[in-house]
């Protein structure tokens, strides 16, 4: 049941291709690599080529890392570096490799925007690289086909192609910055001058702020403007930890970095304020014109509510403080007019802790003719349409027009890694290779270039974007493999070979130099223009925190991630403030009509703390009409309504009930804390009872041996980005178990991001607590089980015996925290399915009827031990982690040994902030949580 | 001689008490009462009763419970897992499983005793020959003489039975 | 037994005096099974039991098929209908031999007239009961586990856990109280044996008689043995559900750690296992005419352990919400509140006018003596014990420590069919009971009747 049966549950090879890694090592060799590289070289060969018939030998010389935390431990895991596309923007990572399966996706601490750590989405890529239902081979109107037909096809379109120089060709691909992709585009735009490249993301413009970067770790006072910076940015993962490693390091003082908010919608970054203000659109503008008359000085907030006004002196108090350094980020989705309000912020307050980035990504890119719009009007005429991984049929505000215009076009193409409803509305749909499964290069936001190593061959025929670019132009196919190396040599230049696997192994590339930013460089305060109230509700649209623009939809991972702040899976819902709600007497769960102008979709109302009053937000991703079993028609298509000239913003809408309810598929019912001192908050420099302080207790204390396993949480530092429940998902094969089982309340996340509302309901505040197992030193789960299914190890840790469990379900009811899982119906992926291929073969696959619970990554501290027992010492400080540890960009999580006085999670348990949850009861946890800080002064409450 | 029984029928238990105690002091040493329902007051009358079966059920009691707290005991220390933080030998959970093993054991061996006293299961037995026994389970007190008592020998004591007031007399071959 | 020795004077008129005779007593009751007159009300009841049954089956057939998913429960509330059903018959199992064994050593003589039925209630309830516990679990094929027995690995049951103490409580009550049952049927099938009327009749009821003859000295025996079975039992029945209740207290749930459980769940089982007789009792004696045997004065003084038992109830929900408010404990303060007004509030309300409000008619003589009055508060408190085992499972369950994990339990289809075909399979039992075995200890009742014609 546990281990990965390699022979049969290996895919026969459906794409052979010549490979021969020795051939390729010897001729790294003869470029003069050292030694030390030339056998590692060899090790990662011999390893892929000794492998049992399962392995699924990647193409081509690969480069293995040694270095990653525990890489020693496990003999048999191999750690390639490779990088996670993030709309077109490389997220570093690492490839973990078991038995010749890709397995886990972790960050490459070596990588700028990734240090290490990885978002949950980007995590849950691995699982796409499993789908069964990513497009396999070729389909020619709708039909099964092959390579060789699209070939032939081509190759007759090709000599016409280029005897009209391109003429009537129109390809839209997405904005990217993969120096292969754009360089073979621009090749084909020289060589077919007549063609026209257009671009389109149904993503925020990440571009739009230029060359402008900010640099937190330079910041005093951080306001934000509906901006989820720390979450959905292409360089989240860097900022949230530069403004996490300022905090952590003032957490006893009321100084440090101060950070405000002002948004409509809660944003996980808004909710990291110290003051967060929640307005409706209309009323942002009035609020900073008043800024702006502070900084004037000439202070008015005449026309703003007591809260409005006090948000703005306190912002303004902050940043007119001496010396202070303070930034402005604008989110994506406002108006060009508050950008540039920002930018006369940034430039009186915070030109040291602005950076010129090199913008990279082929968004402006001279030989492109324009976005969706000019697409369509070029489609008109076009002969020959091709679509390149984008998805405008569906992810857009002009989705039908897409449609019709694509079916009017003699000979469309589409290529993507599903048959998505592009693929629908073309002729040819020609399958995208996974990320993993071929060659590539990106660059990441801030520069840095990574060469994207395969880590399996390709599992179906897919190929790659630049493969098939050049195949267009030249009518003959060249590996990616080949194409990636063409474009490196001119960067690379002498040494070519040494400096190639240089980056193979360490992942990262230097960014070329940031040219100084062409904009004028000083900025005037405009005076922006006060809108008036909106009548009816404002629709906000946002790109969903899980499925993003829709593409994700498949991923039965990230359809069962809670979304952060309503705990909703498998669907989306029409967000609202309370008060909105009880004006037009809606409760949660009542399916209305949303109107905006002509268009409108039906959806479940979500009555959410937080939410500024006037306005609705509603997320984007659900509705897809072609996709896999998992993705297909989950919540409503919020693309309906938008408005293509303003995507993100659209007055004048209405709610109406239609009488009927919808059941939510939310992991979380109840998101107040009754007055539970759950989790704790603290003034700076406050102190808590001592964790460790003696309980009372009639039990003599059972004598401790060797390691005590304990882990602490810090909340301070949490900002529940959900990295942590993928990343143990990844790693413990826990399942899927569905829409209807998540209603039943039977999902099955082994750690779990409880989230609760503080304040009054409008500024409401969110707080995040991680409740992985705790691992009660005297766990009454323990006690009550009558077979001894469960039991405490010598090393603190709480097993849970699966083959001995008879599934009384004693303990999870005797649970305090209840972290315990259990398996109601077969929950099990078949062992002949394509995902089994990517479970952990190290853990257990769980039967029906059986508990489990998290484990603090057993496998990984079995590991980890003998390891440090066969060099003969004990095992180092962070030389163990557990994977939600190893997940989190902001280090909030922090596993290892308490018998050693100074090991990182012994200190952190002497913190004053630290505290036992739940204390009261007697069961002396193993994990403890540091306590959150309100740094607010005091006299105002927190923000 | 073929070995022979007398039944003799008495239709109240008063008459049936009167009639065992003229047979004793008749020097009638063994016979046997059938009556179709407990006299309590009855045994001391016939042979002295014996005690015991509470001995026997007590003693069982003990011995079950000793075991069944040993059982526990033993199987805690045999593999000793650290539930819940709790001692090895946490005596005062054992204390349930020990009571119903005493109960367990009580019960089932005092029937066994019982039976086996009685001599059941018995599916041959001269009471089960004539019609007035059957009637001892229904309504009638029936006292069966052994046809080997020397007593039943004399003549006299054949007119001595019949004024014991017997509802019927009948010989019951064995 | 002897007058004097009377602890409790209950003046319950021994049917001697309404001149009923040994002989015709013995026939009244032997005659019920043995001639095949079977009444419409007993197909009626058999068939409508029957088809309870085959539901069951179904139900048991596709929870093996699919797993315990198919019902109702989930994450927080992991226990659902089954413990629930569980405790409710295990309690319905009580009155049986409270009433064989207590009330004997109380020298009770109105006993005689339901000891055996009861007897027979209880190892029925019991046998409902004991299914649950094997549906219960995850993986049911390795129910066994939970015995001591020598295993290969070397492991053995974790004795700190309730649900091992379940395992002996339980079977050690079911098996006592089927010998108790057995021993106290011996003479009564001798007596069915002579008045057979078929062959087969008179071997079934030999060969189960152990060829019984009623000789004094086994007498003598039996009468020892019967009445220190009888002291052995009276503990037992105050054990089982004391440690059924333990299974709650044990755990440290609001709304279950509580000291108060067991001799609040003694009592409401014998609440519910007095209320259970008298549903039973009050139809059957009407239809099999016993008006003679159970007469009006036994439901009376079923009445009365009805109200004593159920006051025992009240004091234990007093006490909850008591020591909820006293204890000053967040957590168990919002489990009494959550009660009261708590998503689940109607049900509580429910139960609080089944077994505190329904019983309280029976102050009044006349009602009390009422069949029908009596009959209705007898269903309301088997309704309403029902429910309090519900609201104590669910409502402590769905909202303990942390709010976040909170949530709600709706039963299936499964949970109710299940719950159903355990009922069937009682009233089917019990009906096949009344065909084939004396529904009232003759023997016993040939002793009292005796004691009345002597001066």
């Amino acid at each position: 049941m546990s281990s990965l049966n390699p022979v049969h549950s290996s895919p026969p090879d459906r794409a052979p291709r010549a490979t021969d890694e020795f051939a390729a090592g010897a001729s790294v060799w003869r470029d003069g690599i050292e030694r030390r590289d030339f056998l590692k070289l060899m090790g990662a060969s011999l390893l892929l080529a000794g492998l049992p018939a399962c392995t699924r030998r990647p193409p081509d010389a690969l480069v293995s890392r040694a270095d990653p935390p525990g890489a020693d431990a496990i003999p048999e895991l191999q750690w390639y570096a490779t990088a996670v596309p993030w709309h077109g923007y490389a997220r570093g990572a690492l490839v973990r490799i078991a038995r010749g399966r890709p397995i886990l996706l972790e960050g490459n601490p070596d990588h700028p925007e990734s240090r290490g750590a990885l978002d949950a989405v980007s995590q849950a890529m691995i699982l796409s690289l499993y789908d069964p239902e990513r497009s396999g081979s070729p389909r020619q109107r709708d039909a099964a086909a092959d390579w060789d037909a699209f070939t032939a096809a081509w190759s007759a379109q090709h000599t016409a192609m280029s005897e009209r120089r391109g003429a009537r060709l129109a390809i839209l691909t997405e904005p990217t910055t993969s120096p292969t992709l754009i360089r073979e585009i621009h090749a084909l735009l020289e060589e077919w001058p007549e063609a026209r490249w257009f671009q389109h993301s149904a993503m925020p413009e990440y571009e739009r702020n230029g060359s402008v970067d900010v640099d937190l770790s330079q910041a005093d006072v951080l306001f934000t403007i509906g901006s989820d910076l720390f979450y959905q940015h292409p360089s989240a993962i860097r900022h949230v930890a530069d403004f996490t490693r300022r905090r952590a390091a003032t957490v006893d003082k009321h100084s440090g970095l101060r950070m405000h908010a002002l948004e409509a919608t809660p944003t996980l970054t808004g909710m990291r304020a110290d003051r967060r203000l929640a307005v409706a659109p209309d009323r942002q503008a009035a609020v900073l014109n008043s800024l702006t008359t502070f900084f004037r000085g000439e202070p008015q907030t005449t026309g703003l509510s007591s809260r409005e006004s006090e948000f703005v002196r306190r912002l303004a108090g902050d940043v007119r403080k001496t010396h202070a350094v303070a930034v402005c980020v604008v989110g994506e989705e406002m108006p060009a007019e508050i950008q540039s309000w920002a930018n006369a912020f940034n430039a009186q307050f915070g030109a040291t802790a602005l950076r010129t980035r090199p913008i990279l990504r082929s968004d402006s890119d001279p030989a492109c003719h324009g976005g969706l719009a000019e697409f369509l009007d070029a489609l008109a005429s076009a002969e020959v349409a091709i679509v390149l991984g984008a998805n405008p049929a569906y992810a857009s505000p002009r989705a039908a027009a897409t449609t019709e215009a694509l079916k009017k076009v003699p000979f469309t193409v589409h290529a993507g890694e599903s048959a998505d409803e592009t693929a629908g509305a073309s002729i040819w749909h020609l399958p995208e290779a996974h990320f993993l499964e071929s060659w590539s290069d990106l660059r990441a936001y801030s520069g840095e270039a990574t060469i994207l190593q395969p880590a399996t061959r390709p599992l179906h025929e897919g190929r790659s974007l630049a493969e098939i670019v050049h195949f267009l132009r030249t009518g003959a196919w060249q590996s990616a493999y080949e194409l990636v190396r063409t474009t490196w040599r001119s960067f690379l230049g002498s040494a070519f070979e040494m400096e190639w696997n240089r980056a193979l192994q360490r992942g990262v590339l230097a960014a070329p130099t940031a040219r100084p930013d062409s904009k004028s460089p000083d900025f005037p305060w405009p005076v922006l223009a006060g809108r008036a109230p909106a009548t009816g509700l404002v629709v906000l649209i946002r790109a969903d925190l899980n499925l993003h623009d829709g593409r994700w939809a498949n991923n039965a991972w990230l359809q069962e991630l809670p979304r952060p702040f309503t705990a909703l899976t498998w669907e989306n819902a029409v967000l609202m403030a309370a008060t909105d709600a009880r004006e037009r007497g809606l409760k949660s769960g009542d399916l209305v009509a949303c109107q905006a102008g002509d268009a409108g979709i039906e959806g479940p109302v979500w009555i959410l703390p937080g939410q500024a009053p006037g306005c609705v937000t509603v997320h984007l991703g659900g509705g897809r009409a072609r996709a896999g079993h998992v993705g297909l028609a989950r919540g409503f298509n919020a693309y309906a309504l938008q408005d293509p000239v303003s995507p993100w913003t659209r007055a004048g809408g209405s709610v109406r009930a239609t009488g009927r309810r919808q059941e939510f598929a939310s992991t979380q019912r109840h998101f107040q804390m009754e007055g539970r001192d759950l989790v704790r908050e603290i003034r700076p420099g406050q102190t808590l009872r001592s964790v460790d302080a003696a309980q009372p207790t009639l039990l003599p204390a059972w004598p401790r041996e060797g390691y005590a396993w304990a882990m602490s949480i810090d909340l301070d530092a949490c900002f529940g980005c959900n990295a942590c429940i993928v990343a143990c998902q990844a790693e413990n094969n826990i399942p899927v178990v569905g829409r209807d089982q998540v209603i039943r309340e039977r999902e099955m996340h082994w750690i779990r991001v409880d989230r609760y509302f503080t304040g009054e309901a409008e500024n409401a505040r969110l707080v995040h607590q991680p409740v992985p197992c705790m691992q009660c030193e005297n766990a009454p789960c323990e006690l009550v089980c009558p077979v001894g299914a469960t039991v405490h190890s010598s090393e603190g840790l709480n097993d849970m015996v699966y083959n001995r469990c008879v599934g009384t379900r004693y303990c999870a009811n005797n649970c305090p925290y209840k972290v315990r899982r259990f398996n109601f119906l077969d929950y099990r992926m078949p062992a002949d399915s394509l995902p089994y291929l990517g479970a952990n073969p190290v853990v257990s696959i769980r039967e029906r009827g059986v508990m489990e619970k998290c484990t603090y990554c057993v496998q990984r501290i079995d590991a980890g031990r003998s390891a440090a027992e066969r060099a003969g010492r004990r095992v180092r400080d962070g030389e163990i982690q557990t994977a939600c540890q190893q997940a989190c960009p902001v280090g909030a999580i922090v596993f290892g040994d308490l018998s050693d006085p100074a090991s990182n999670v012994s200190r952190r348990r002497r913190d004053p902030r630290s505290y036992a949850l739940l204390e009261e009861l007697g069961t002396r946890p193993r994990t403890t949580y540091l306590a959150r800080v309100n740094r607010e002064p005091p006299g105002g409450e927190g923000a | 001689m073929s070995p022979r029984r007398l039944a003799l029928s008495f239709d109240s238990a008063d008459a049936l008490r009167s009639a065992c105690e003229r047979l004793h002091q008749a020097g009638f040493s063994s016979f046997e009462a059938l009556l179709p329902h407990a006299m309590p007051a009855f045994d001391e009358t016939g042979r002295p009763g014996r005690p015991g079966i509470p001995a026997i059920i007590v003693g069982a009691g003990a011995f079950g419970a000793l075991a069944g707290f040993l059982l526990q005991a033993i199987g805690a220390h045999d593999y000793p897992a650290n539930s819940g933080g709790r001692p090895v030998f946490s005596w005062p959970s054992f204390i349930p499983i020990t009571f119903e093993l005493g109960v367990l054991t009580a019960v089932i061996v005092g029937i066994v005793a019982f039976l086996w006293r009685a001599g059941l299961p018995n599916y041959h037995h001269p009471a089960f020959a004539g019609s007035a026994c059957d009637r001892a389970v229904i309504d009638r007190y029936v006292v069966l003489l052994r046809a080997e008592d020397p007593a039943l020998a004399t003549d006299w004591s054949r007119d001595f039975i019949g004024e014991l007031g017997a509802v019927s007399v009948e010989e019951v071959a064995a | 037994m002897i007058e004097g020795n009377a602890i409790l004077q209950t003046d319950v008129p021994n049917p001697a005096r309404a001149g009923l005779t040994g002989p015709a007593m013995t026939r009244t009751v032997a005659d019920i099974p043995l001639a095949h007159r079977l009444p419409r009300f007993w197909w009626v009841a058999f068939v409508a039991g029957g088809m309870g049954v085959l539901l069951l089956f179904v139900a048991i057939g596709w929870l093996f098929l699919r797993g315990v998913g198919v019902w109702g429960i989930n994450r927080p509330v992991a226990w659902g209908f089954a413990i629930v059903n569980f405790v409710w018959w295990i309690g319905i199992g009580h009155a049986g031999t409270f009433i064989s064994a207590i009330l004997l050593l109380l020298y009770q003589d109105w006993r005689t007239s339901i000891s055996r039925f009861t007897e027979a209630m209880t190892l029925f309830a019991v046998a409902c009961a004991g299914i649950y516990p094997i549906l219960h679990l995850g993986r049911p094929q390795f129910l066994y586990w939970l015995l001591p027995y020598p295993d290969t690995m070397g492991v053995w049951p974790q004795f700190r856990s309730p649900l091992v103490w379940d395992v002996f409580a339980v079977s050690t009550y079911a098996t006592v109280s089927l010998l108790f049952w057995y021993i106290g049927l011996l003479p009564d099938l001798a007596t069915m044996r002579r008045l057979a009327r078929t062959r087969w009749q008179a071997r079934l009821y030999g060969l189960m008689s152990l060829g019984w003859r009623g000789d004094a000295v086994h007498w003598a025996d039996y009468e020892r043995l019967y009445r220190t079975l009888a002291g052995l039992a009276a503990p037992l029945v105050v054990s089982v559900h004391s440690i059924v209740g333990l299974d709650f207290a044990v755990a440290l749930l609001p709304g279950w750690h509580s000291t108060i459980f067991p001799p609040y769940f003694v009592g409401g089982a014998i609440f519910s296992g007095f209320s259970m007789v008298l549903t039973l009792v009050i139809p059957l004696r009407r239809w099999y005419h016993l008006e003679a045997l159970i007469t009006t004065r036994h439901l009376e003084l079923m009445a009365k352990v009805l109200m004593v038992t159920g006051w025992v109830v009240i004091y234990g929900y007093f006490s909850e919400f008591y020591e909820a408010w006293r204890a000053g404990n967040i957590f168990d303060r919002y489990m009494a509140v959550n009660r009261a007004v708590g998503p689940y509030a109607p049900w509580f309300w429910l139960l609080i006018a089944c077994n505190v409000l329904s019983p309280q008619v029976l102050w009044r003589r006349r009602w009390r003596c009422n069949p029908a009055v009596l009959f209705a508060v007898a269903l309301a408190v088997n309704a309403g014990m029902w429910i309090e085992r519900f609201v104590i499972v669910i409502t402590s369950l769905h909202r303990d420590f942390i709010p976040a994990a909170w949530g709600m339990f709706t039963p299936t289809r499964w949970d109710i069919a299940t719950l159903a075909g355990t009922i069937g399979l009682f009233v089917a039992l019990l009906f096949l009971f009344l065909r084939f075995v004396p529904a009232i200890s003759m023997s016993e009742m040939r002793g009292w009747l005796t004691r009345e014609e002597r001066p």
